[in-house]
């Protein structure tokens, strides 16, 4: 692994090719650069997208109209704290919400629709073209089963493979996965290994079906940052490979290491959206701007100090009328205490919901 | 002035063994040694299993140390009886990560931040009792009505308010911020950091900054510690670490953090680890992280190396970091 | 958990609440019920043995083998199983809290012998004990309340120490002596205000078992001595007339039965309101 300068490091440029044509915001699903030849059909449409909960204590509207497509092979990374509704869209998504939700809109997914899809059809959907990577990968690893037993399974379900042929194949994917000694560990159960091994099969029985778009969830939070390296570098070979990714975190730095697009989120909207690149240089949404602003960095000037945000996460329970974010904003106008912006494109392949950048950014 | 020293620290767990008796242990911290001086902050960083949780917990004598010294203003705290220790905790003081989880849920923030008072200072009249719990409060950005309020009424920062409200009562010398900020949104870690900042500048307070989050830890710390499996890698000011690392493991960890910004992300290198973090309960021969390194050598394999000093503030555990060099971050 | 949001949680809670009005009937009724009925306890009615139920002359639940007007007894009875029910629980509660207490707290070998003795007075055959005392001390109410003290508090013994070795675990406590607190401060402001629940909880569940604990000793001819009666006692000898005379039965029966149902009822309702897990 060592080069002649006697350092082991590798440069990674990781642009591949089907990256750059991601999505863009907007129930339009219209396609920035289209190269030659591709359809105009996004891989995933999400349009106005809602998602209530009936509590106890009241109706709690996790996800609140969002909207956003993806093109295959493209990679969107949705940014946000508690309360932002970041991984209930994934869930809603996904089809995993529990039975008090209450779901509304379309996520339209290789033109099919999800939502209300028979249950049936939506298995196969899952684990075939659609896959899902968790913050704990025990949600996903059955304790009693060996690691071969879980890959074989998916390998037996959705390919009708034979046994012998299945651990064959299970061994093949945590190659795939580079995960070490991976012979050993096909035969030990999931208490044995280490958190990011843990994620990496989990990783493997995701990619056994070849999804065409692969959710994740937190994936790395819970990991050490070596590893959570590794991780993201694994991710990122399935995106260079063709996978679409959704990456749902709270770490800009990780979307800023994956994700072409970004889509920021608060108190279950869509506040900001665009090119990871263009948002991170020149945040448009206050909420965004102060999020930079705040969260410490490596590369930090350490003579300008960080400034935080004011106040604390919204409380879905009790939403202020007009902007969410008014409250804490540093440019809170008296239209923004009234109405809540509507979610508007601007011209460098993004949107932003802000009556500053927008000023006739009124709902309808 | 120097609070704290800690000579050759070492702390083992005992692992309850299989049936026919053979017990082993852990050695969760070995042979740490540091110094704390009045009014800095030391940040102690290290992943998963480094000891950076048990270190803490050994210096403020929660957990007895297996061998080694902690010198709290010269006085070694093994050596104290049970009732003086437990008087210095007017001094030393902790931040839990959990934020709800360490305040009592039947007891007001009144009573919770007024503890330390009532076990040290039961004479204080009310009203100058309350007078002191009022004016910290407002110090930490609570509410004064906040007083007669219950930990579970507020927000998870705020919890962590009041948490550094009550380490912050008996006007201590030095705290223990033990992951104070990793379980809050990342929004409010800003403000906490940001609090935490002030009320050390203002009150001559140390810290001991336990962190497995580099980038926060160089917010607020004056020098680092790095640790792996118990052993200090690597220790140093600020800027000498993160701008000069010169163990491997510094370099791998400093290299992993994500930092928004995609173009930077694109042209950095990474240093990568080779294989998994070993069982503490069989750790690797000779210098701990040679199974990952990919400097390794058979030395490394025999022999622990030393805390060699790259300057008079910087050290490094590392057989071969002359010939390495250091490798900026970014 | 405030206690506000507590008891209002309770509040919503229709099955606790109706508990806790049927409860209040009962003890009313136990308390001021003799007041309401026109015969005397003891009143022996010659032409009416084991006769039914007749409003107008006063004998509303009929009268038992004995002439005895059944409702006056019925009242008496309704003193004497909530009587046993409430001594019961307070043994236990002053026994077994404070036993279960400084076994959790201490821990180590002193908790394992404690626990080891409570295990130990558990495997005892009850009815085996309750024969030798009453052998000894003679058939009366405090035998009642001996007896059934003597067992009742090793449950609550167990609950309260499973309880006290959680606290000790929890992060608080951990605080506290970071901070500088005795063992006595912790013990007192921290560990037995947060046993608190799970301690009341117990307590009403402990209750509707002390009462059927008396009625079966009473039914077994070892509890209450005449003209003293109870539930126990008054379903005996209901079982004995069941065919003939099924309101010797029903009516005791449907108090008993309706009486612990609603303790729990209430107990589960405060169960579950005081669960810290919103």
């Amino acid at each position: 692994m060592a080069h002649s300068d006697g350092i082991g490091t590798r440069r990674d440029n990781s642009l591949g090719g089907a990256g750059l044509r991601a999505g863009v915001a907007g129930n339009a699903g219209r396609d920035a650069s289209v190269p030659e030849g591709a359809t105009g059909r996004q891989l995933l449409d999400v349009s106005n997208l809602s998602t209530r909960f009936q509590t106890p204590h009241g109706v709690v509207t996790a996800v609140d109209g969002v909207s956003f497509s993806l093109a295959a092979g493209g990679s969107l990374g949705i940014v946000g704290e508690s309360g932002s509704g970041k991984s209930q869209t994934l869930f809603s998504i996904m089809g995993l919400l529990p039975f008090n939700a209450e779901i509304q809109g379309s996520v339209r997914f290789e033109g099919r629709e999800l939502i209300d899809l028979a249950p049936v059809a939506l298995n196969k959907l899952r684990g075939e073209r659609l896959a899902m990577v968790f913050q704990d990968p025990m949600t996903a690893l059955n304790p009693y089963l060996t690691v071969e037993r879980q890959l074989s399974e998916v390998l037996q379900y959705h390919r009708g493979l034979s046994r012998r042929q299945a651990r064959a194949e299970a061994l093949l994917a945590l190659q795939r996965v580079h995960m070490p000694e991976s012979a050993r560990q096909l035969d030990r159960y999931p208490h044995q290994l280490s958190g990011g091994m843990r994620q990496r099969v989990v990783i493997a029985m995701a990619m056994i079906g070849s999804p065409a778009l692969l959710l994740a969830d937190e994936p790395t939070t819970a990991l050490d940052v070596t590893i959570q390296a590794d991780i993201l570098d694994l991710l990122a070979e399935q995106r260079e490979a063709g996978t679409a990714i959704v990456l749902v975190t709270h770490d800009l730095g990780v979307v800023a290491r994956l994700c072409d697009r970004v889509m920021v989120m608060y108190a279950g909207r869509v506040v900001e959206e665009g090119w990871t690149r263009e948002v991170f240089s020149h945040p448009r949404d206050p909420y965004t701007v102060g999020l930079l602003a705040a969260i410490p960095r490596l590369d930090d000037d350490l003579c300008n100090p960080r400034k935080p945000i004011d106040g604390q996460p919204p409380d879905l329970l009790a939403l202020p009328e007009g902007c969410a974010f008014a409250p804490r904003c540093f440019c809170v106008r008296e239209i923004c205490r009234r109405k809540s912006p509507k979610l508007l494109e601007h011209d460098r392949d993004g949107a932003v919901a802000c009556y500053r950048e927008n000023p006739e950014a009124l709902p309808s | 002035m120097t609070l704290l020293q800690v000579e050759d620290l070492s702390v083992d767990f005992p692992v309850t063994g299989s049936l026919w008796g053979a017990k082993s242990f852990v050695r969760a911290v070995r042979n740490v040694s540091f110094d704390l001086v009045s009014g800095e902050t030391l940040g102690i960083v290290g992943e998963s299993g480094c000891g950076k949780s048990t270190l803490g917990r050994a210096v403020l004598a929660l957990v007895s140390p297996s061998s080694g010294r902690v010198l709290w203003n010269g006085m070694d705290l093994g050596e104290l009886r049970y009732r003086d220790r437990r008087l210095l905790r007017r001094e030393m003081t902790i931040v839990f990560q959990d934020p709800l989880a360490s305040l009592d849920p039947r007891m007001t923030v009144g009573a919770l931040v007024g503890e330390p008072l009532d076990i040290f200072e039961p004479d204080v009249p009310k009203q100058e009792r309350y007078r002191r719990i009022a004016v910290i409060l407002e110090r930490v950005g609570l509410p004064a009505d906040a007083i007669d309020r219950y930990p579970h009424q507020f927000s998870g920062g705020q919890c962590q308010r009041i948490g550094i409200a009550r380490a912050l009562v008996s006007k201590p010398k030095m705290i223990v911020c033990d992951e104070a900020v990793s379980a809050l949104d990342v929004s409010v870690q800003a403000q906490i950091i940001a609090l935490l900042g002030d009320v050390r500048r203002e009150m001559g307070i140390s810290l001991l900054f336990i962190s497995h989050n580099l980038a926060v830890v160089r917010q607020i710390s004056d020098r680092i510690m790095v640790l792996y499996l118990g052993r200090v890698m690597e220790i140093a000011d600020r800027d000498s670490l993160y701008e000069r690392p010169r163990h491997p493991y510094t370099q791998a960890l400093l290299s992993a953090v994500p930092i928004p910004d995609p173009d930077l992300e694109r042209r950095r290198g990474r240093v990568r680890l080779t294989g998994e973090l070993p069982s503490a309960l069989h750790p690797p021969t000779g210098c701990v992280f040679h199974t990952r390194c990919s400097h390794a050598q058979d030395r490394c394999r025999l022999e622990e190396p030393p805390l060699d000093s790259a300057d008079s503030r910087h050290g490094v555990a590392c057989h071969r970091w002359k010939e390495i060099g250091a490798i900026g971050s970014v | 958990m405030t206690r506000d949001t507590s008891w209002r949680r309770l509040a919503r809670n229709p099955m606790a609440m109706g508990g806790v009005v049927v409860l209040t009937l009962i003890v009313l009724l136990a308390l001021f019920g003799s007041g309401l009925s026109v015969h005397a306890i003891d009143d022996v009615f010659w032409d009416r043995i084991s006769a039914p139920p007749d409003v107008e002359a006063g004998f509303y639940f009929g009268t038992d083998a004995n002439g005895r007007d059944l409702f006056v007894r019925t009242v008496l009875g309704a003193r004497v199983s909530l009587l046993v029910g409430l001594a019961a629980s307070l043994i236990s509660l002053v026994i077994g809290v404070a036993y279960g207490a400084v076994a959790g707290f201490w821990g180590g070998h002193v908790d394992s012998v404690m626990m080891r003795i409570v295990d130990i007075l558990y495997s005892l055959p009850f009815v085996f004990f309750v024969i030798l005392l009453t052998v000894y001390v003679g058939r009366s109410l405090s035998t009642i309340f001996i007896t059934i003290g003597a067992v009742i508090w090793l449950d609550m013994a167990r609950i309260v120490r499973g309880q006290t070795l959680a606290l000790k675990q929890r992060e608080f406590v951990e605080a506290a002596r970071a901070f500088g607190a005795t063992n006595r401060r912790i013990l007192v402001s921290h560990i037995i205000p947060n046993l608190l629940g799970p301690v009341i909880i117990s307590m009403l569940l402990v209750i509707p078992d002390a009462i059927l604990t008396e009625s079966f000793l009473s039914f077994l001819g070892l509890g209450v001595q005449e003209p003293n009666t109870s539930w126990g006692v008054l379903i005996g000898e209901g079982a004995q007339s069941m065919t003939e005379a099924p309101w010797m039965l029903l009516f005791p029966g449907a108090f008993l039965a309706v009486t612990l149902l609603a303790f729990n009822f209430f107990g589960d309702g405060l169960r579950d309101a005081l669960d810290p897990k919103e």
